[in-house]
């Protein structure tokens, strides 16, 4: 669960990366260049990994057991918000027939996206340290 | 945000429905920033790279920018006329 999680948010971090370069190129349209052809499938992604990406949280602080759950699911409360909201800007994106440098300069410049960007950041420092403290665990029962 | 309301009404602050707005964005802000303040209160450690992470937080900057602008309206020196 804690390796979705992590996958979910490495998904969306590799697509901000992209997404980045993209505006960078000064393309009038995503048709006709290799980038051009990348565009859309890493906004898809993006677009898998949000999606049910706040439940998935939810599903991995019973599953892990992570205390004090309450103060997990209220940050993970606001990670759903941030996530529909940048959810609704990706896919208006992705709805134009043509996807252009400045449009993805804009998309970035969305302070929701800013906004799920660092509490994903923040969820994958946790999540990273969950994980290895729980490989830790299995090493020492292992010895 | 009752006594945010309240003061707005013993100050007299007006118009009152501008503060009230102002304060309501305020109250998500801090809530948003208390969620992520206390995620991080959870861990058993919190490295140097945690806060940094916290720092960054888009809810938490957005709380401090808010409360600048509180900060300047409501500590700013009388006008002179």
């Amino acid at each position: 669960m804690l390796a979705e999680i992590s996958n979910r948010c490495n998904a969306v971090e590799e697509c901000y990366e992209f997404l980045l370069a993209y505006a960078a190129q000064g393309l009038p349209s995503d048709q006709g260049s290799k980038s051009g052809s990348q565009v859309r499938a890493f906004l898809h992604r993006a677009v898998k990994a949000l999606a049910g990406l706040a439940e998935t949280c939810a599903m991995a602080v019973k599953e892990e057991g992570l205390e004090p759950a309450e103060k997990y699911l209220a940050f993970f409360a606001v990670l759903d918000r941030d996530a529909r909201d940048s959810l609704a800007a990706i896919e208006l994106v992705l709805a134009q027939p043509s996807i252009s440098s400045q449009l993805i300069d804009n998309l970035n410049a969305s302070i929701h996206l800013r906004a799920l960007l660092t509490d994903l950041f923040l969820v994958g420092e946790i999540v990273g340290k969950q994980d290895k403290s729980a490989g830790q665990v299995v090493t020492r029962e292992g010895e | 945000m009752l006594l945010v309301k309240m003061s707005v009404k013993e100050e007299g602050l007006e118009p009152a429905e501008k503060y009230l707005a102002f304060f309501a964005m305020l109250d998500r802000d801090a809530r948003d920033s208390l969620a992520a303040i206390e995620l991080v209160l959870a861990q058993p450690s919190i490295s140097s790279q945690l806060i940094d992470n916290l720092d960054a937080s888009i809810h938490l900057r957005a709380l401090l920018t808010d409360l600048f602008l509180v900060g300047e309206i409501a500590f700013r020196p009388p006008l002179p006329w």
